[in-house]
């Protein structure tokens, strides 16, 4: 319930970075002030105003946290983009640590008429940090569409990418998970030989097609459906699931599809040998 | 041509990311925390004036980065197809900031004819919440351009993506152009 409230569905889109915009500015201004602290003849309102902008800031960013830490959690373990939010947090939690250091030494001198150069080398490591982060932070959404048409999917995206090495020489179907393991509305991402494919059962069928979208390379298994079409959750191209046909949107190629087969209570696909060739590098 | 190497600038192909998207931070939340620091006067938290201070430095901040927002986002937006959803809501998001910056300029005008030790005004504080307001909905369009339509998103890297997609064996698009 309050992870669901945190994810921002009910919002239309991600919560996070519509909450970090006000420490982000606030922490800047605070910074500007001290250099304007510095410069004119009394200094001691521009002290004390970048002392409450910091403040203010600072409690934003606690709040904007937890809301970062559910999106976080949703994001694919294998995806680059897990890790990026790893430094993002930490980047955030040191900034944090050094503007709560900054605030208490503040607390206890702000009568005085010009920012002291201690708080000022603390500030500038802050909006530092900060920049970094910030950057991580945007990295994530405009490199790897973190949140991106998240909003519009159903239940849950793969936790990870399902990775089997299967020999070929005996069988051309390759056995993937127990059928029954896979539930209504739910997709996995799995690779075989290298190959990265998504499988999704809607309405009771098992499909299976390229992971990757053909416009600009979203990952549709963590897209939505729509009467036996899947749009990929980055730009809404809308793929037929059965012939892989361009049913709508940005995208013109069509995407490769997979035979599926549920073989005593086993969900089989089929990886034509065309694809490896020894097989791609995996990525 | 120099306007194209100018647009690629304020696209922000040199970091990868548009440049628009960390600019707009600063009035973003600089014209709702304007909102906080006048009821903070209003409540006179601090009687010095620093919270009357603090809530004009958001607007005077605000403003000023409301400059290169404005050039950056133009940028991002003359690539959108205009039969685009994005490209509307883009035009519906420049018209609300246009909205912003002149609430924010009168609410300016009016405060720095106050007394720099008085509480905020009624009419100033009033004036900061509904550009606040505005300011916020309309953060809200630009966010849905990038959440929901995808705008910018994995625009820079498509390349990395391409070679990414080609190794796990999916059919991929012939070399693309400049498109967006």
């Amino acid at each position: 319930m309050i992870k669901s409230l945190l994810r921002g569905k009910w919002f239309g889109q991600a919560l996070h970075p519509y909450l970090v915009h006000l420490p982000i500015g606030l922490y800047v201004l605070s910074l500007i002030l001290d250099i304007f602290s510095l410069s004119v003849a009394d200094g001691n309102p521009f002290v004390r105003a970048a002392f409450y902008t910091m403040l203010v800031a600072t409690i934003a960013a606690l709040l904007a946290a937890p809301s970062g830490i559910v999106d976080w959690l949703d994001i694919r373990a294998d995806d680059p983009a897990r890790q990026i939010g790893i430094y993002h947090m930490t980047l955030n939690l040191m900034l944090v640590a050094v503007y709560g250091v900054n605030l208490v030494l503040r607390s206890n001198e702000l009568w005085v008429a010009a920012t002291q150069p201690q708080w000022l080398g603390m500030s500038l490591l802050g909006v530092l940090l900060l920049g970094a982060s910030g950057y991580l932070g945007g990295k994530m959404v405009y490199e790897h569409g973190t949140g991106v048409g998240r909003h519009r999917r159903r239940g849950r995206t793969p936790d990870d990418t399902i990775r089997i090495s299967a020999n070929r020489s005996h069988e051309s179907m390759t056995a993937v998970i127990p059928a029954d393991r896979i539930l209504d509305n739910q997709t996995l991402r799995v690779q075989i030989n290298g190959v990265v494919l998504a499988i999704a059962k809607v309405d009771g069928k098992i499909q299976a097609f390229q992971d990757y979208c053909t416009h600009r390379y979203g990952p549709l298994s963590e897209g939505h459906f729509c009467e036996g079409k899947v749009i990929c959750p980055w730009h809404g191209s809308k793929f037929d699931m059965s012939s892989g046909t361009v049913v709508d949107g940005p995208a013109k190629v069509r995407l490769r599809t997979f035979r599926t087969e549920v073989r005593e209570g086993v969900l089989y696909v089929e990886v034509p040998p065309q694809f490896p060739q020894g097989g791609p590098r995996s990525s | 041509m120099p306007g194209h190497a100018l647009k690629r600038l304020l696209q922000g192909s040199w970091m990868g990311h548009p440049l628009h998207a960390a600019n707009a931070h600063l009035p973003a939340g600089l014209f709702p925390a304007a909102v906080v620091f006048d009821l903070l006067s209003r409540f006179e938290i601090d009687g010095s004036g620093a919270m009357r201070l603090a809530g004009t430095a958001c607007i005077v901040l605000g403003l000023l980065s409301t400059i290169p927002a404005a050039a950056t986002g133009l940028a991002d937006w003359i690539d959108i197809k205009r039969e685009k959803p994005a490209w509307k809501l883009g035009l519906i998001h420049a018209g609300l900031n246009g909205v912003v910056v002149l609430v924010f300029v009168l609410n300016l005008v009016l405060r720095l004819r106050e007394s720099a030790q008085a509480v905020v005004g009624m009419v100033p504080l009033i004036l900061s919440a509904a550009g606040a307001g505005l300011a916020l909905l309309s953060v809200w369009v630009g966010a849905r351009m990038v959440f929901h339509h995808g705008v910018s998103v994995a625009r820079h890297n498509k390349d990395t993506l391409r070679a990414a997609a080609t190794n796990a064996g999916a059919a991929v698009p012939d070399e693309e152009g400049g498109d967006s």
